[in-house]
């Protein structure tokens, strides 16, 4: 009995005990899912044939890889993710660099600016496709009156994917804003201060001083916005389909596809695990882009 | 005589629900009217029945997965759920839902029992291997929509054909006030690329004579009679149709008429009510109805849509009851003296008066359920990703031209062989 | 720091554009609400109308309301437990001698990258042998898969920047860790908190995947109901911007409230004390 109080009152006082619920919770979460993404992801399942699952090793993975469908949606996602992070970035810096001073109002913009990510994925892919609708939109009307031609945005192959990187921007702008400001907020201006005395320019400013400071909201930031780029689906699913032909099919969307409506669970799951791989990838690298840059 | 036989069934009933205790059963639907009006009829069921009903309504698409992860994972969370005809072979193969046969000849209710009343290709859709595994809860055929006033305006027949409907079509996408823009274009139609435009294409290449997969379930596509069939579809969107109509689904559609765009549209009947419903309806009173456009055959979006028993349940005595009772003539008699459905399945409901008098379009609908083939769709489990090659071929055709329909179709053949040959068809 | 008249004029213009440009669509969604059937899709559109409050009365009348308490209850109780979990877990991280951090890190970003689609059949089968489909705590404890790790690597870069003489001080006047956790440290972060809290309630609010799994009948949230007003006949759009138009509400007003205890910079708090 005494042991254990004791035992109990070091572990409470140590470093660990901060941590364990969390690896604990995440990790009980994690693994089984996982396990049995992989294993199902050796198989083929239909779902429609629920009993019936059989080994089959690679194949799958193979299939997938040769696959003309899943390099289009590889590309597809890889554009939208990657330049979507980039515009969202630039925006939500400007936008924080703008709110980061005191002002009437703030309070009020600052929530009118988050609003974009509160309203329901689903509806802001049904007020955006009629927004791009050539005949019924707002954006067609307000083309109209400046004296261009109607357009069809998401009917057309070539402008569909630009159409979604700007909605999805919209949507998640506020996201990255929200972290940059809270990052600027809290820096001290006491460097800022003193690099002022020095006579940095606006520029020797941003570049030296507050990029390194804000190292760490900007990779969290970017991180997860690149995280709910990637698995973006409502939204897309509404406005397009996947559509015109397989012009806006991303990765989920094509996961999607293959899961729930061809239901074959296992090439799914095969494809999943390959989504994971890549994020893996982005991530790392991104991580140790943002670490060597000190 | 019907409130003497009301009161026999509720005699009848209750001695049966005497010897089954009081359930609970549990009900999965989609969000449509046809839902809501059974829901709102449910306090009469549970009286006659002593049946308690929980029911949960899901978007269409929704309800789908949903009630495919129940039957794979067997956990039998719904006793009774709703079944597109589509469906019925794969979730009758995989014995997902019961076979009704033994039911009906059995426990069968006198006042409830429609089996011989049931349009007879609406029931067939409910068939696999020759047993019924769902009654039909609502079936719905394609009927042309066209803007009388329009015709009348321009001295044009109703078209019967299909070279007659390109022919309307040209005639009537015009440039109504002399801007140089168009303002009404002659025809609209379902072109977007996710499945749920499969039943439009599909119609049409039937219409031209050809079955989507033929008996040896090989695909039709690259016939020269299916290549036809889909040129005339794609030109006829792409030179009469709205633009962006390669993004166009059924709703879009539906609104482009709605809103006086569109002169002209082939889809399910059950779009009827809303054209003359002056909320949202800015044509009121100046759509007819007409059968929809034949080639060799007539051109078919036909619907049915049934309510099958979980395998699973655990009350499927009561499931069957309320099976029964939600697809009877005689709830069907009570409701289109409402006026709030039209998609019957009761023959002589159909060819009531009170149909005649509640739903406008009711001649129409009457001779097209007459002509309803569920043949025109390839009812087999990988139709899924059938439909998703054909509408995004279709819809990239749309998008880019018809000199690219036969390469197109050649492809999506291709590649729907491969399918079901890696499915084990051959 | 007094900023020039222009300048100020100058920052106004941008932000009112920015503003307008991330209201337009919730704008429209709220005259469509009010808006009679007809005039929605009336082009040139129809600016000053008669309105109605027949869709709100439509969809208050109806189930809706439940659907609301639902999302209420499982994204507050979300919010509870992933803070409860990942503001210490933040902390250790950040602050304490804690091996291999850089990978616990990574592992716990990497929680956060599994597909919603191809997980879900796993967890399907798992909460429903445990019968608990259709309770709050399968969706709670679902939650914590996007809002744990998000948590996580936000505070951990704010702690991070609370400088360590600050630290020191604390530990030198001898609290104990957790001691020195409640009273310095999440003060001290209370900006990045706030940020947090927002957008942690707004990763939970609107998921729609794994909630259309996980509940029937009694736990539905919102985002489940909103694609039924997508009828296969007809779209309800009266209703169905009356409905998204009450789930943006609540979350405007929480982050209304919450950041106006905002506290700028961490000069002001801790170093007076």
């Amino acid at each position: 009995m005494f042991f254990i109080s004791k035992w109990i009152k070091k572990f409470a006082s140590s470093d660990y005990s901060f941590i364990l619920a969390g690896l604990i919770a995440l990790l009980a979460l994690v693994v089984y899912p996982t396990i049995y993404a992989l294993q199902l992801s050796l198989k083929k399942w239909n779902l429609t044939e629920s009993t019936k699952q059989e080994f089959v090793g690679l194949s799958n993975y193979i299939n997938i890889l040769l696959d003309e469908r899943f390099i289009n949606a590889l590309t597809r996602t890889l554009i939208f993710v990657l330049v979507g992070a980039a515009l969202s970035l630039v925006l939500g810096f400007i936008l924080a660099f703008l709110l980061n001073r005191d002002f009437p109002g703030k309070g009020i913009i600052r929530a009118c600016l988050i609003v974009p990510m509160i309203v329901t994925p689903v509806v802001v892919g049904l007020v955006w496709r009629f927004m791009y609708n050539a005949e019924l939109g707002m954006i067609n009307y307000f083309l109209e009156l400046l004296g261009f031609e109607p357009f069809a945005f998401l009917g057309n192959m070539n402008t569909v994917l630009p159409a979604i990187i700007i909605t999805d921007v919209w949507q998640y702008t506020p996201f990255v804003m929200l972290i940059l400001l809270a990052g600027l907020e809290s820096l001290s201006p006491v460097p800022f201060e003193a690099a002022k005395i020095d006579g940095a320019n606006r520029w020797q400013t941003f570049r030296y001083l507050t990029l390194p400071l804000m190292k760490g909201p900007i990779l969290v930031a970017v991180l997860f916005r690149i995280m709910l780029s990637f698995s973006a689906f409502d939204t897309i699913f509404v406005m397009t389909g996947g559509g015109p032909g397989r012009a806006s099919e991303t990765l989920m969307m094509y996961v999607y596809r293959l899961g729930f409506e061809h239901w074959h669970m296992g090439k799914a799951s095969a494809v999943g695990i390959i989504m994971l791989f890549i994020l893996i990838i982005i991530s790392k690298s991104l991580i140790n882009f943002a670490n060597s840059n000190q | 005589m019907k409130k003497f036989l009301i009161v026999m069934l509720f005699i009848m009933v209750v001695c049966l629900a005497g010897t089954a205790n009081a359930q609970t059963i549990r009900v999965l639907l989609y969000e449509q009217i046809p839902s809501y009006v059974l829901m709102e009829r449910l306090p009469e069921f549970e009286k006659a029945t002593g049946i308690n009903v929980e029911y949960e309504l899901l978007a269409e698409a929704q309800m789908e997965k949903k009630e495919m992860l129940d039957f794979t994972a067997h956990t039998g969370t719904y006793d009774v759920t709703n079944v597109h005809f589509w469906y019925i072979p794969q979730f009758a193969r995989a014995k997902y839902i019961e076979p009704l046969d033994e039911w009906i000849k059995s426990n069968s209710h006198p006042e409830w029992d429609t089996i011989n009343d049931f349009v007879p290709s609406y029931l067939d859709g409910m068939k696999y291997d020759g047993k019924i595994y769902g009654l039909p809860f609502q079936g719905i055929v394609q009927i042309l929509y066209y803007r009388k006033d329009l015709l009348d305006q321009y001295n044009l027949e109703v078209p019967k054909t299909m070279d007659d409907l390109m022919n309307v079509a040209r005639e009537l996408t015009r440039d109504l006030d002399g801007d140089g823009k168009t303002d009404i274009y002659g025809y609209s139609d379902r072109g977007s690329a996710d499945p749920a435009s499969f039943m439009s294409p599909v119609g049409w290449i039937f219409a031209w004579g050809v079955n989507f997969l033929d008996e040896d379930m090989r695909p039709q596509l690259d016939t020269p009679l299916a290549i036809e069939a889909i040129t005339h579809y794609v030109t006829l969107l792409r030179e009469y149709g709205p633009p962006g109509q390669a993004n166009i689904g059924w709703a879009e559609a539906e609104q482009t008429v709605l809103s006086g765009k569109v002169a002209m549209h082939a889809d399910t009947h059950d779009l009827a009510p809303d054209m003359d419903d002056t909320e949202i309806s800015q044509v009121a009173g100046k759509i007819e109805f007409a059968m929809p456009p034949k080639q060799e055959r007539y051109a078919q979006d036909f619907f049915v849509s049934g309510l099958s028993i979980n395998a699973d349940s655990k009350h499927k005595e009561a499931a069957w009851l309320f099976v029964q009772w939600a697809t009877s003539t005689e709830l069907q008699q009570q409701i289109v003296e409402t006026g709030k459905r039209s998609d019957y399945t009761s023959q002589s409901v159909l060819a009531s008066d009170a149909f005649k008098e509640t739903v406008r379009a009711s001649d129409t609908i009457l001779k097209a359920s007459k002509v309803a083939d569920p043949a025109y769709f390839p009812r087999i489990p990988e139709f899924g990703q059938l439909a998703d090659v054909f509408c995004s071929a279709v819809s990239t055709a749309i998008a880019k031209g018809p000199e690219y329909v036969s390469t197109l179709m050649k492809e999506a053949n291709q590649t729907i062989t491969e399918i079901l040959a890696e499915a084990g068809y051959y | 720091m007094r900023e020039s008249r222009l300048k100020l004029t100058i920052i106004y213009i941008v932000l009112i554009i920015a503003g307008v440009i991330a209201l337009f669509p919730l704008y429209w969604v709220i005259t469509t609400s009010l808006k009679q059937r007809v005039d929605v899709f009336k082009m040139p559109p129809v600016w000053f109308f008669k309105p109605t409050f027949e869709n709100y009365r439509l969809v208050l009348t109806s189930r809706f309301p439940g659907y609301f308490l639902n999302s209420l209850i499982i994204s507050v109780g979300t919010l509870i437990l992933s803070l409860l979990i990942g503001v210490p877990t933040a902390y250790g991280l950040a602050k304490l001698k804690i091996k291999k951090k850089k990978d616990i890190l990574f592992f716990i970003l990497s929680t956060r990258m599994a597909p919603p689609a191809v997980f879900i059949i796993p967890f399907y089968f798992l909460w429903s042998r445990l019968h608990l489909i259709d309770t709050y705590i399968a969706l709670v404890i679902m939650y914590q898969l996007f809002t744990v790790s998000f948590i996580v690597w936000m505070m951990t870069s704010f702690f991070e920047e609370i400088p360590r003489e600050i630290d020191e001080a604390a530990w030198i006047d001898g609290c104990s860790k957790w001691e020195c956790f409640f009273k310095v440290a999440l003060p001290s972060a209370y900006g990045g908190l706030v940020a947090t809290m927002i957008l942690t309630v707004l990763l939970t609010w609107n998921e729609f995947f794994y909630a259309l799994i996980l509940t029937a009948f009694k736990t539905k949230t919102m985002p489940v109901a909103l694609p039924g007003y997508i009828g296969f006949v007809r779209m309800r759009w009266g209703e169905l911007s009356a409905a998204a138009t009450i789930v943006v509400i609540p979350v405007l007003i929480f982050a209304l409230i919450v950041q106006k205890n905002l506290v700028r910079g961490l000069v002001g708090s801790s170093v007076k004390g």
